[in-house]
């Protein structure tokens, strides 16, 4: 199977501010990948460059096996992406914005009507007709951003921080389709700080540190088989303690907290 | 009251402010300017005040010139803040200073020092005082007195414009109201210039006018500047202290009704394909843009305001000035009218594109489409919501204007809102890819324009009505009526600018979209 993404010495550099360093990668196709790193160590700036958002200052990407660059409108068409800031038109209702989504991806109406239904009474939404989204709650709001990633059956998809704010049943759903989405061959690259979720739901971890630098990548399928994961010769019984002894534990004192 | 906390407050306005400004040298150089400038307007002013006050002094009628400058200061504050939205930006809102331990009293002092120290308001107390200095030196007035007389005043003009702002704001938000609005703006700016000439006749009216204006702040003010008897003083200082009881009282009730959370009880999904069907006009691959963009301008609360305003503005500068002679006059005076109507009724969301899309500009780059496809998407659909004004315009125009009808008018005042809505369009696009600004979406008032955006709206209506009416004085309508022509060539001219900056703006677009991109989503 083609690799879903291959990224080769990926440096991107905001003025003299270097946020993702010589980065290489490949994620296999049909997986769940999980894309983990502490805060500021270049995730979302990553999946910028992965999602043609913002250009790389030095290295390639391939996306599906395709080059991504500037004017990949046929390649966009078949990915999906969820981003941190979630990206939605406040003003408009949540029919209205997913309708719009789906029509700029190619949905003819009909169908595009059908699955904005569909998708916003799986995801309990469907009585917010007249609701901006601005007036969404934040689990709302992220519900919306997702069902607008996933509308058009995309073969890849990106999802930065999907699980913060909504509760463990959307939760519970979101992962369900996840899982089948992979099933079916398609792959799904996820950023989170939940390390439990990451262990439970993904096959393929990689870990950078600042300024956007892999320090690790493997197949953690072996935690789920009761195994551990091996690094300096060291063995991590879970992906919290092989997180953390890569990036560093940080247990600060307070006298007065 | 814990007035050290609301001081806090009023002083990290100033930090946040300054925080907005000091990112970038350059803008560090332009606050510093525009306040040096505007320390220099305060000193000026205030010598003007002052020299208002010699001349009253000198001419002996000192109450009658004061209470014209503070009347006209007066009006003028609430016109740059109700208009043009100086002065009455909510730099913290009740629900955001509920975070703070401060009780209501506490959230309510807060907010209105917040807004009474904005420049504006402090640049009209140096006007006043240096009217109430100047009787003072020459003396026609005592010092103190003067002193709380204008800070009165300036609290009342405050509280006026809030009032209005708070009004237009609510009458906007309900069902019917901007049509509400659009009438008493109308009537507001037509009836005095039709009425006029038949009062100014009617026996007693300017002596019963002046009689009532006495009620007012301004007249208490200048009543209290100049040398009050003890029953004057007192009956002054009540009128005044009764306007701000009855202002704050007007004031909390409209809030009150405004904070009422709208309706948004469950309900079920309803197709409303209205902007659909209007943006399939642009092509199967724009339309689900311009849809988007068309809800945006339709729920834009600045938007509706602006709509229902730019006609009776624009007909009360135009139509209610008195300009004797030949009736045609009025019509090369519209000329320059009807370039800004378009325009005026989109500016705040034209001049800055993105402004009001937040994270949502970052969804763009994620859709397969070409950048450029945006861009155009964007102000296609400022020009179309645009040209929706100059047909009513034209149309009232031709009906109501009292001018004789000429048919050379038509497409002259036609050419001339087609071509001035193309050119104040594709400068535009260049203060939306240049100057772009985070905007609130959901605010009716406050100036949130950027530097550029506001110069190209208040220059531009300026330039173009200033134009018109030096038009009218050099060549007079006869020669212009002759070169009715000219609009062709002009409409075209416009309209090869504009699509020169659409398609030049294409490329800054896409350079630009990571700066586009932090600026709007807050980070510089």
């Amino acid at each position: 199977m083609t690799p879903a993404i291959q990224v080769f010495n990926l440096t991107k550099k905001y003025g003299e501010t270097t946020a993702v360093e010589d980065l290489s990668l490949t994620v296999p196709g049909g997986t769940m990948f999980g894309f983990l790193g502490p805060n500021g160590s270049g995730k979302s700036t990553t999946i910028g460059c992965l999602t043609g958002l913002l250009d790389p200052t030095a290295g390639e990407i391939r996306i599906l096996g395709e080059p991504l660059h500037d004017g990949s409108v046929a390649l966009k068409r078949r990915m999906g992406v969820m981003p941190e800031t979630l990206g939605l038109f406040d003003a408009l209702y949540a029919h209205e914005f997913l309708f719009f989504q789906a029509r700029m991806f190619g949905l003819d109406e009909a169908t595009a009507r059908r699955r904005v239904g569909e998708l916003l009474n799986a995801m309990e939404l469907g009585g917010t007709g007249k609701k901006r989204l601005s007036e969404f709650s934040a689990g709302m709001r992220k519900r919306v951003a997702f069902a607008a990633a996933v509308i058009h059956t995309p073969e890849l998809l990106f999802l930065d921080e999907p699980f913060e704010s909504i509760d463990p049943a959307g939760v519970a759903s979101i992962k369900q389709w996840l899982h089948g989405i992979v099933a079916q061959g398609r792959t799904v690259f996820l950023t989170t700080h939940v390390l439990e979720t990451v262990e439970r739901t993904c096959s393929q971890v990689a870990i950078i540190t600042p300024p956007g630098k892999l320090v690790w990548q493997g197949d953690i399928t072996a935690l789920d088989r009761g195994g551990s994961l091996a690094h300096d010769g060291r063995q991590f019984r879970t992906l919290e303690q092989l997180f953390l002894h890569l990036t560093g534990e940080r247990y600060a004192q307070l006298d007065w907290l | 009251m814990d007035s050290q906390l609301v001081f806090r407050l009023v002083g990290l306005r100033y930090k946040l402010l300054w925080a907005q400004t000091r990112t970038r040298n350059g803008r560090i150089a332009l606050f510093m300017v525009g306040y040096a400038s505007a320390l220099l307007v305060l000193i000026a002013f205030t010598a003007g005040g002052y020299g208002a006050a010699m001349l009253a002094v000198r001419s002996g009628q000192a109450e009658m010139v004061a209470r014209a400058v503070l009347g006209a200061l007066f009006l003028n504050a609430i016109v740059a803040s109700v208009v043009l939205g100086f002065g009455v930006n909510a730099a913290f809102s009740d629900a955001a200073l509920r975070r703070f331990p401060l009780n209501p009293i506490e959230r309510l002092a807060a907010r209105h020092l917040t807004g009474i120290l904005e420049p504006m308001w402090i640049i009209i107390l140096g006007l006043d005082l240096g009217l109430s200095t100047g009787m003072y030196v020459f003396g026609a007035g005592g010092f103190w007195l003067g002193v709380v007389a204008v800070l009165l005043l300036v609290i009342t003009d405050y509280l006026v414009a809030r009032v209005l702002a708070s009004l237009i704001e609510w009458l906007s938000r309900v069902r019917g109201g901007t049509a509400i609005l659009g009438l008493m703006l109308l009537t507001v700016c037509i009836l005095p210039s039709m009425l006029a000439p038949r009062m100014a006749t009617a026996q007693g009216f300017i002596q019963r006018s002046m009689l009532a204006l006495r009620f007012s702040p301004p007249f208490a003010a200048a009543a209290l500047v100049v040398h009050p008897n003890k029953s004057s003083l007192i009956f002054n200082l009540g009128l005044m202290a009764e306007w701000i009881v009855f202002l704050l009282a007007a004031l909390a009730m409209i809030e009150r009704a405004a904070a009422r959370p709208r309706n948004v009880a469950a309900a079920a999904i309803v197709w409303i394909s209205g902007y659909d069907r209007v943006a399939s006009i642009f092509g199967p691959a724009m339309a689900p843009l311009v849809a988007r963009s068309l809800r945006y301008y339709s729920r834009s609360n600045k938007v509706r305001l602006n709509f229902s305003i730019a006609l009776p503005v624009l007909a009360f500068v135009t139509l209610g000035r008195p300009l004797p002679g030949d009736p045609r006059h009025k019509f090369v005076v519209s000329l320059g009218a009807f370039a800004v109507v378009g325009f005026l009724a989109t500016a705040t969301m034209c001049t800055n594109q993105f402004g009001f899309d937040a994270s949502g500009f970052r969804r763009y780059f994620l859709l397969p489409i070409s950048p450029e496809a945006i861009l155009r998407a964007s102000s296609y659909t400022a020009v179309f919501v645009g040209c929706l004004l100059p047909p009513v315009a034209l149309l009232l125009w031709l009906v109501l204007a009292p001018v004789p009808f000429d048919w050379r008018m038509a497409p002259m005042l036609a050419g001339s809102a087609v071509g001035g809505l193309l050119f104040f369009n594709a400068l535009a696009i260049w203060t939306s890819l240049l100057a772009p600004r985070r905007t609130a979406f959901e605010t009716t008032f406050g100036n949130q324009l950027s530097f550029s955006a506001n110069v190209l709206l208040i220059g531009g209506i300026l330039l173009m009505l200033g134009g018109a009416t030096a038009l009218d004085q050099m060549a007079g309508p006869e020669i212009v009526l002759q070169y009715w022509w000219v609009s062709i060539p002009a409409v075209l001219l416009a309209a090869g600018l504009y699509f020169f900056s659409l398609r030049r703006g294409a490329a800054v677009f896409i350079e630009r979209r990571e700066r586009l991109l932090n600026a709007l989503e807050g980070r510089n």
